[in-house]
């Protein structure tokens, strides 16, 4: 069987779905009865015109010798084919601007063409699914479309395995403004408290206030900031090397894949409570420290971690097995995305509630409470 | 540099026209530029969405994220772009030189002769707005001239390791290693088989589209009682199975009609390999010399069989025409510092 996977890319901006793109394409012609190729289609971060023709791009390029598509994010799910697989890892952000109360007219009209056009490939996809529960809420709500969560793995698990425990904490990209401030005062306080923040940009508005926080607190020995954006043999490096995971964004829209790699490299997460769905699987005291956005909170769990590094580190280890638990390999979710069909994802029971203890409708043949069931 | 290289693909289809791609991009990495490789597919011969498959092609603006675009595979031309460059394989050939052949018999020749006419009117205004055009072999400038009026210079495509191909001696098998479509002619080797006098042997190695014609192939062994003479190993061979099986080849052929370039006589030619090729296959002709690096005969099995037959038998004069082979190939100077000079002036 042919299958070719469809992502959209901005040339030279290599994200982290593209990864995924790339390792599902290599997991797929792992199994050896699958021949997988990867169409990127060229993308423009951009306004009204640019999108609308972006989408047209999708929606007129034709296919031969395909037997399968997956497609991973807009608008390249857009592309025809009879056998479509939608495993929706990123949306238009333009798509939802109608439940804005501000949106101009123009706006609207846009938004509206993306949906109409939506909600039909979506009718045509074979099966949806997302991954997050985020995703799966904004397509059920402006498109009517039912789906089944499916989270990506890391991206490469051996990158992150064998790590040891270092005296730093570690986080990819400087926080939003608002959080700044209070993350650079709590370390202030905390004598033992070390933090790296890799994947700074200098072009970040964020990094001169960075800068001049770290300098006005006298913090230059205890904050190392890594210029330029990392490859992911580089953050892996930094992660595995580190006492615990810095998270302090606000969750959204996001995969959470920061929240797994850590935990394959069996560090504890330390985050605020409005961390999203991450939520999940990160559990105060557990896998992480999750404590609300103060100078004051943020103080404790830094002390709390830096001083107790067993516990520290035995948190850690309990957020390796968590995600042993939750599965998440290639293996099996190349199984899940090519499980015989369920039906168009609108019959799958419109929404109708499914029993804990039948099959996952993913087809990955365990109870639906073992599997997709645990995030419900 | 922020080089886009931009080429049509049919997924899963892998040939010379990747090999181009696919070793330009490594070779402009070690020059210290940055290459984004898009492949877009492009569906022929389906005339209304072949128009609007176009259209989307035209729709792709990298201006703001590149500084040059180089389009190898038809019609990633057609993409617009402050700075481009074109290495021209090939026109979509079906509306160009292959149009003599399909015209006539075809239902719908009114309509045909209108995509016909516009997509001629597509490419003249979008391979002008190139700031130069290089094409593969003189047969394709030469088509471009003529059909077109366009002007262009002749860019000849290296190996990606010519090193890799050498020669391991020399058996008894002409070797013909190629995508097996039907203008690729791997029946009339068939054909020639049957007349052949002398004990030569054939191996044809290839995948292609159209199953109908491998079958063909396939059944046509069986019918002329070719089993023991003639190989079809209708599968993709590796890069190192192919150095192999030429490496220990008597001689190669290659028969195409009207081929661009064909990359396979090169491979030839650096594994001191004499090649057979007809006198209406395009682009390897004009790198073929009879009598001196290869055997150019009539496209008919009588005459193909005879040159198999003298390249059996003249072994010595076989030999010596493979080791001329090479040192022309080297003489020619396919050379990819050359060509990046030239495609990025």
């Amino acid at each position: 069987m042919k299958i070719l996977v469809i992502d959209s890319i901005v040339p030279f901006e290599n994200d982290r779905i593209g990864e995924i793109a790339r390792a599902l394409v290599h997991h797929l012609n792992a199994r050896g009865d699958i021949e997988s190729e990867l169409l990127r289609i060229p993308h423009r971060n951009g306004d009204g015109e640019r999108l609308l023709a972006d989408m047209d791009v999708c929606q007129n390029l034709r296919l031969e010798n395909v037997d399968r598509v997956i497609a991973l994010r807009f608008p390249s799910y857009l592309v025809h084919h009879r056998h479509k697989t939608l495993w929706l890892l990123q949306q238009c952000t333009q798509s939802w601007v109608p439940n804005e109360p501000t949106a101009s007219a123009e706006d609207r009209k846009l938004s509206d063409i993306i949906q109409s056009d939506d909600t039909q490939c979506f009718t045509e996809c074979r099966r949806i699914f997302v991954g997050s529960l985020a995703l799966g809420q904004q397509i059920e709500t402006h498109n009517h479309a039912t789906s089944h969560l499916l989270r990506p793995p890391v991206i490469n698990p051996v990158l992150l395995a064998d790590g040891e425990y270092g005296d730093y904490i570690f986080a990819n990209g400087i926080p939003a403004p608002n959080r700044l401030e209070i993350l650079i005062k709590a370390i202030s306080r905390v004598s033992a408290a070390r933090l790296i923040i890799a994947g700074v940009s200098k072009d970040s508005p964020q990094y001169e206030p960075l800068r001049g926080l770290i300098t006005a607190n006298n913090l230059v020995n205890k904050v190392t900031l890594e210029l330029g954006s990392l490859s992911h043999d580089k953050t892996a490096s930094f992660l595995k090397r580190a006492l615990a995971y810095l998270d302090l964004s606000s969750g959204g829209n996001s995969l959470g894949l920061d929240t797994i790699e850590a935990f394959a490299a069996a560090k504890p997460i330390l985050a605020v409570t409005d961390f999203g769905e991450k939520h999940e699987i990160v559990i105060d005291g557990e896998t992480g420290k999750v404590v609300p956005a103060t100078v004051e909170a943020l103080a404790n769990a830094l002390d709390s971690l830096f001083s107790d590094r067993e516990r520290t580190i035995r948190m850690g280890q309990a957020a390796h097995q968590t995600l042993n638990r939750l599965d998440l390999t290639w293996p099996r979710t190349v199984e899940t995305l090519l499980a015989p069909d369920l039906g168009p994802s609108g019959d799958q029971g419109n929404g109708a509630k499914i029993r804990r203890n039948a099959p996952c409708p993913c087809g990955s043949g365990k109870r639906y409470k073992h599997c997709h069931g645990r995030y419900n | 540099m922020k080089i886009a290289l931009v080429s049509s693909f049919v997924p899963f289809v892998l040939g010379g026209d990747r090999n181009i791609v696919e070793w330009l991009e490594e070779r402009l990495c070690d020059h210290g530029h940055q290459v984004e490789r898009i492949y877009l597919p492009f569906v022929e011969n389906i005339p209304p969405a072949m128009f609007s498959q176009i259209d989307a092609y035209q729709l792709i603006d990298m201006s703001d994220s590149t500084d040059l675009l180089i389009a190898i595979r038809s019609p990633a031309y057609v993409l617009p772009h402050p700075r481009k460059v074109l290495w021209f394989l090939s026109h979509i050939r079906t509306y160009y030189d292959n149009w003599p052949n399909l015209e006539p018999t075809h239902p719908n020749s009114a309509i045909l002769n209108g995509c016909r006419r516009q997509l001629m009117g597509i490419d003249n205004r979008t391979i002008r707005e190139a700031r130069r055009v290089f094409t593969i072999s003189h047969v394709v400038s030469k088509r471009l001239l003529d059909f077109n009026g366009i002007e262009s210079e002749v860019l000849y495509p290296p190996l990606h390791r010519p090193e890799q191909f050498r020669c391991h001696g020399y058996n008894d098998e002409v070797v013909f290693v190629s995508r097996i479509e039907e203008h690729k002619r791997q029946h009339l080797m068939i054909e020639a088989m049957r007349h052949v006098k002398s004990a030569v042997k054939l191996r044809l190695c290839g995948t292609g589209l159209d199953q109908f014609y491998s079958d063909a192939l396939k059944m046509a062994i069986d019918d002329y009682g070719l089993r023991d003479r003639v190989v079809f190993d209708n599968r993709r061979i590796s890069e190192d199975e192919k150095s192999d099986i030429v490496g220990r080849a008597l001689a190669c052929a290659f028969v195409s009609y009207n081929e661009d370039y064909g990359y396979f006589s090169l491979e030839a030619a650096y594994a001191q390999k004499a090649v057979l090729t007809t006198t209406d296959s395009g682009g390897i002709v004009e790198r073929i010399e009879h009598g001196v690096n290869g055997l150019i005969a009539e496209p008919q099995p009588e005459a193909v069989a005879a040159a198999l037959d003298a390249l059996y038998r003249d072994r010595d004069a076989t030999i010596r025409m493979g080791r001329a082979a090479e040192s022309r190939a080297r003489e020619l100077k396919f050379d990819w510092d050359h060509v990046i000079t030239r495609l990025l002036l």
